[in-house]
């Protein structure tokens, strides 16, 4: 059983330990009554030829390959040093293998290869493998090339078994744009043919209702009569559809009565109720049509008289036709509300920290690496540096107003509300995420000025640059959340309690007269006093005493 | 084949979409032209995600809600919902499952829009009908993308998904019959499967169920129908499989205690949407009465989810002295760097303890159910039962399990059941123990128990006896392969125990054969490793086009597709999980595996399912 086992790479395959089984050959499960028979059909289909070849000649394997033997005695394999020549045709192309070199290094684990036994080709890409590294199985054809359909199987190397066509594909889509415009454009073809005579009767109504208005000037019998003649026009420019054999509303459907009138819509003509509840059909006034639909080509002016109170009666239905799809135009191009233009201003300002950001902290680790090595810091870098940090903490602070204002705004709907708390997360964690870092900066660049690590002293012009930086970051953080304000607290007792501690310290100190401790505690105490003032200022009245 | 990767690719594509520009799709409004507001719009960078009853728990096990926030989308809503605010500044991304009644209420929407422009997703194929109610809608022009993505099923884990479809309503009858409704939702769920991992596959399913025959006639029909327009993928050498199995044919496994985390945790607790429900828990702080167990983004759970019950309680006692120690430095905060370094690290710290609040309020919980049940006793009785036989030791634990007033009712009717299914597999022909047994049962069951039992035995004495017709139509199949716990099975035979053993650090593998409690292995088990040889039988799963058999030259399947009629249980989701892993560190990935069923299993679940 062990020369089979020789032949796979890898453990594959469990051969079956019973006598009487039936062997599989490794690559292409061929089953096999014997295993010289599956020995001819790896030499023969699957090009193991060459390997056993070497393997004859190494010594480790003799055993191995003497119970190879009896599957060759076949007058093909008798000559088997030249056998590679004569059955060229059958098998696949090896032009294109990597010469082995003893010390040659597996493609893939890169592992020193010694033996000529341990180097298996890959048939497709003909780079070396170790055994364990060439165990994937392909159908590739004589060429050595991929071939899913009448190929025979072989074995090859990972990466090739991963470039298979489709095999690490997934996520399939179907992008339906496309048809659903073109069904968009032809479902509603009618529809626009019904909207634009719709609204060519609304021009020719409104602009035939204002001549009228203005031939019949201001007289008593002037107006009697413009009623009448309005009338007319409408029934001229729409048919109206016959009011006596309608008997329900065309759009609610509710039975006419004597309380519950029949009215034409003089843009469709068709018979509708003015129930009040339903809005089947209303009188608009023609300045607010005319207002509505400003891009119709109207000839006449309307008048500026505000005596001018004519209207029309339209159903809901035509109405929406006119109305809803310049309303959502209206509505999409006009001035966001408050709160959408405030996030945009956040937006653009969070886009703009985050570009700075990068190379200010690249800045810092530089600084950071130079104070490793000891050396002084590059003048330009810290110039440049100082530069990044304040236009950094200006867009910080004006993230921070911006976001405080934003919070302010009183939504306008639940809709707005949600948002509103999102944004608030999301600014939150901003600022948590991004700002919050900010706070050991001052720290830092003392420490790169000093030369010696332990002092905490600093030069008079840090000291006092990073007093303006400690006041810009309390400015900032005056607006704290319920979370950060919890967290400071605990901070401050932290820090309260290692004061209560070093000045109990330093008393003890004191009455050993040890002045050299004294002076380091107290020099201790002083850096955690200004960072618990620090925190205070940061609470402000959250603060507590 | 990773489920997780999939879902994010589709998660990307429904929150990074964007229009086609201004050009071509916006037409509908004919003689107004294109909005020239579509610069204000491009600006409108706040999103809203308008979902329906079907897509909430998809989308919830593949984003989390900082994802949404991460891509601006602040606003979720679901398109049912009528009292919607009119926002005309957002963007509406829609994604919906093609069903009639969200297309209606779609369509209500784009008669009136109330968002500026849409970007509809749907998560199946969307019929043509379907779509020309939306264009019709649509006289505004609002929708300016529309695109199918297939994602009609819910990601459990890597290798895991479910179909969510309840086990009570699936088959009407006994005899295996689909209802027209769960077959239809079950064939359309199965095949987003495929489409979503590119597959075209072989269809076999488990001759002896006609359940499983008909659903892959059914999806192997779908497949079909649409192979021009949607199952164009180039052809591989070794094609993928759909393999349909039924869980009749391994009824053990729902029926026994499950010892791994995830599976605990859903026997004992329950895990819906990736959500732990601790609120009845006594004692539980506020803060933990719902958790989230993700093994995307916990990583502790990530690893700690197969792991068996002692195991984990090694894992999170070492977790816990991880947090310990973070916490140590905290309590000795000597000098001021010291708690400069505490304060940087304080948002890690405290989300380090509260995960470690969560797996200990979790951990404790099952403990507690454990002794309160007394759950040891029961599953070694079981187990000792399911894999032994003839055994008069394991009788007499049985019959004190069946005594003991610590173990609930319903466990004991399971007992019960097992016991009369594992007496009729044995062949054994004594009325005296489960005469006894069911006397015993009595005394704290209700009658209708006691009839449900009665009917459980015939369910599959029905049920082999169909499978023995099946192997007297195959001479080939050998009979021993009906017995379902072959001493093969028991034997841990499979391969990747082998490599796991092999693997020299996890001795818990060697571990888990003596195992008292986890002796039974899933028949699922057996399966794989005869897929991975290329030794599955094809008289017992045979292929729906009938080809391939005596056909000996195919190669074992590089892509397999399993899905259990009926359910599937995380036990056996471990295995899969397992098999997959040792593919891909052993053996170069030449199998993978994804495992799916019509839903998840608790025990309780799978006995409800049979009533």
């Amino acid at each position: 059983m062990n020369t089979s086992n020789a032949y796979i790479a890898g453990d594959q395959v469990d051969i079956p330990h019973s006598e009487n089984a039936q062997l599989n050959c490794p690559i292409c499960f061929k089953p096999f009554t014997t295993l010289a028979e599956l020995n001819e059909h790896l030499d023969q289909d699957h090009g193991f030829q060459n390997e056993i070849e070497s393997q004859n000649k190494t010594t480790e394997r003799i055993e191995t390959s003497q119970r190879v033997q009896p599957s060759k005695r076949n007058p093909r394999n008798a000559n088997n040093h030249n056998s590679k020549l004569e059955s060229s045709g059958k098998l696949i192309s090896n032009r294109h293998w990597k010469k082995f070199t003893p010390g040659s290094k597996c493609n893939d684990c890169k592992r020193q290869l010694k033996k000529t036994s341990e180097v298996r080709n890959c048939r497709k890409c003909g780079n070396i493998y170790c055994k364990r590294h060439c165990a994937n199985v392909i159908r590739l054809n004589m060429k050595a090339e991929y071939d899913p359909k009448n190929g025979t199987w072989y074995s090859c190397c990972h990466s090739c078994y991963e470039l298979r066509p489709g095999y690490n594909d997934f996520g399939g889509r179907v992008d339906l744009t496309d048809t659903f415009s073109n069904t968009r454009n032809k479902m509603n073809v009618d529809k626009e043919l019904r909207k634009l005579q719709i609204e060519n009767r609304l021009v020719r109504i409104i602009d035939g209702i204002i001549k009228l208005y203005i031939a019949a000037g201001d007289g008593v019998m002037a107006i009697m009569t413009l009623d009448y003649q309005i009338s007319n026009l409408e029934k001229s420019i729409t048919p109206w559809k016959d009011d006596t054999t309608a008997l329900n509303c065309n759009i609610c459907r509710t039975n006419f009565t004597i309380l519950q009138r029949r009215h034409h819509c003089r843009l469709c003509g068709s018979v509708v109720c003015d129930n009040k509840n339903t809005d089947c059909s209303n009188e608009i006034l023609v300045r607010f049509l005319r207002r509505i639909t400003a891009d119709l080509p109207y000839s006449e002016k309307v008048p500026t008289s505000s005596e001018f109170d004519k209207s029309i009666r339209i159903c809901s239905s035509c109405f929406d036709m006119v109305y809803t799809s310049r309303k959502f135009i209206v509505d999409v191009q006009s001035e966001p509300s408050a709160l959408i233009l405030k996030y945009y201003n956040l937006r653009s300002l969070s886009e703009v920290i985050d570009s700075i950001l990068p190379r200010f902290e690249e800045l810092l680790s530089n600084m950071e690496i130079a104070k490793e090595l000891n050396k002084p810091p590059n003048a330009t870098e810290i110039s440049e540096m100082s530069k990044f940090r304040e236009r950094l903490l200006r867009s910080f602070t004006s993230y921070n107003i911006l976001a405080k204002q934003l919070l302010a705004i009183t939504p306008a709907n639940i809709s707005e509300k949600r948002i509103q708390a999102s944004i608030q997360t999301v600014s939150s964690n901003y600022i948590a995420e991004k700002i919050l870092p900010m706070k050991n900066i001052p720290t830092i660049l003392g420490n790169s000025t000093s030369s010696n690590e332990s002092s905490t002293a600093t030069s008079l012009a840090d000291s006092e640059h990073s007093k303006i930086e400690v006041k810009k970051l309390s400015d900032l953080m005056n607006n704290l959340n319920v979370k950060e304000i919890k967290e400071y607290r605990e901070e401050l007792m932290v820090y309260k309690e290692q004061s209560f501690m070093l000045q109990s310290m330093i008393e003890k100190s004191k009455r050993q007269r040890n002045f050299d401790e004294v002076q380091i505690l107290s020099q201790n105490l002083q850096d955690i006093t200004t960072r618990i003032h620090d925190i205070q200022g940061k609470l402000g009245e959250q603060g507590f005493e | 084949m990773d489920l997780f990767k999939v879902g994010d690719f589709y998660m990307e594509r429904i929150f990074n979409s964007q229009g086609r520009g201004n050009g071509g799709s916006r037409l509908g409004a004919g003689g107004l032209g294109a909005p020239g507001g579509s610069s204000v719009l491009e600006e409108s960078r706040i999103k809203v995600l308008l979902l329906d009853k079907d897509t909430t728990p998809i989308i919830s096990m593949c984003a989390t809600q900082s994802d949404l926030l991460k891509h601006e989308i602040y606003l979720v809503d679901t398109v049912e919902n009528s009292a919607r605010d009119v926002m005309r500044h957002l963007k509406c991304l829609v994604y919906v499952r093609p069903s009639d009644a969200t297309v209606d209420a779609l369509a209500a929407e784009l008669a009136n829009p109330r968002y500026g422009e849409y970007h509809i997703f749907f998560n199946n194929a969307v019929a043509k009908s379907q779509l020309e109610r939306l264009a019709e809608a649509d006289a505004l022009g609002a929708v300016v993308k529309v695109e199918e993505i297939f994602q009609d099923y819910r990601v459990l884990s890597e290798y895991l998904f479910s179909l969510a479809l309840p086990p009570q309503n699936l088959l009407s009858g006994s005899e295996g019959i689909w209802s027209e409704d769960s077959l239809h939702s079950c064939t359309a769920g199965l095949t987003s499967l495929l489409l979503s991992l590119k597959i075209r596959p072989e269809i076999r399913y488990d001759r002896r169920s006609r359940a499983c025959h008909r659903l892959a006639q059914s999806v192997g029909k779908a497949v079909s129908t649409n192979e021009k327009a949607l199952f164009d993928f180039p052809r591989m050498d070794a094609p993928p499989c759909l393999i349909v199995l039924d869980r009749d044919s391994d009824p053990y496994t729902p029926l026994l205690q499950p010892w791994t985390y995830q599976s605990m945790i859903n026997e004992y607790i329950g895990i819906s949407r990736n959500i732990v429900d601790l609120s009845a828990v006594p004692g539980i702080d506020k803060s933990l009465a719902q958790v989230t167990l993700s093994a995307r983004e916990d990583a502790f759970f990530r690893e700690t989810r197969y792991l068996n019950f002692g195991e984990l309680g090694d894992r999170v006692s070492s977790y816990v002295n991880k947090y310990k120690d973070s916490a140590q430095i905290s309590g000795q905060l000597e000098s001021i760097a010291d708690i400069k370094r505490f304060i940087e690290k304080y948002p890690e710290f405290k989300r380090l303890s509260g995960n470690v609040a969560k797996h200990m309020a979790i951990v404790g919980e099952l403990d507690r159910v454990l002794a309160a049940e007394n759950v040891w006793a029961l599953s070694e009785a079981e187990q000792n039962l399911a894999v032994h036989a003839h055994h008069q030791g394991d009788y007499e634990q049985l019959l004190q399990v069946l005594r003991d007033p610590q173990c609930p009712a319903a466990r004991k009717l399971k007992l019960g059941c097992l016991f009369l299914l594992r007496q009729d597999e044995l062949g054994e022909t004594g009325v005296e123990r489960p005469s006894e047994v069911l006397a015993l049962l009595k005394e704290s069951l209700p009658a209708e128990d006691i009839n449900y039992v009665h009917r459980f035995r015939k369910h599959f004495q029905e049920y082999r006896s169909r499978s023995g017709n099946a192997a007297e139509e195959s001479a080939a199949a050998p009979a021993k392969k009906d017995d379902l716990l072959s001493e093969l099975t028991k034997r841990f035979n499979s391969k990747m125990d082998l490599h796991r053993r092999m693997q020299g650090g996890s001795t818990s593998a060697a571990a888990d054969a003596d195992n008292v409690y986890m002796q039974y292995v899933p028949r699922l088990s057996q399966l794989l490793s005869d897929l991975s040889g290329g030794k599955l039988d094809r008289e017992a799963y045979p292929s729906l086009d009938g080809s391939g058999s005596g056909n000996a030259t195919t190669a074992p399947p590089q892509d397999v597709v399993l899905f259990v009629v009926g359910g599937v249980t995380y036990e056996e989701a471990r295995f899969v999980h397992e098999f997959n892993e040792t593919m891909r560190t052993q053996q170069q990935g030449r199998t993978r595996v994804v495992l799916g069923g019509t839903s998840t299993l608790t025990t309780a679940q799978y006995v409800d399912s049979l009533r």
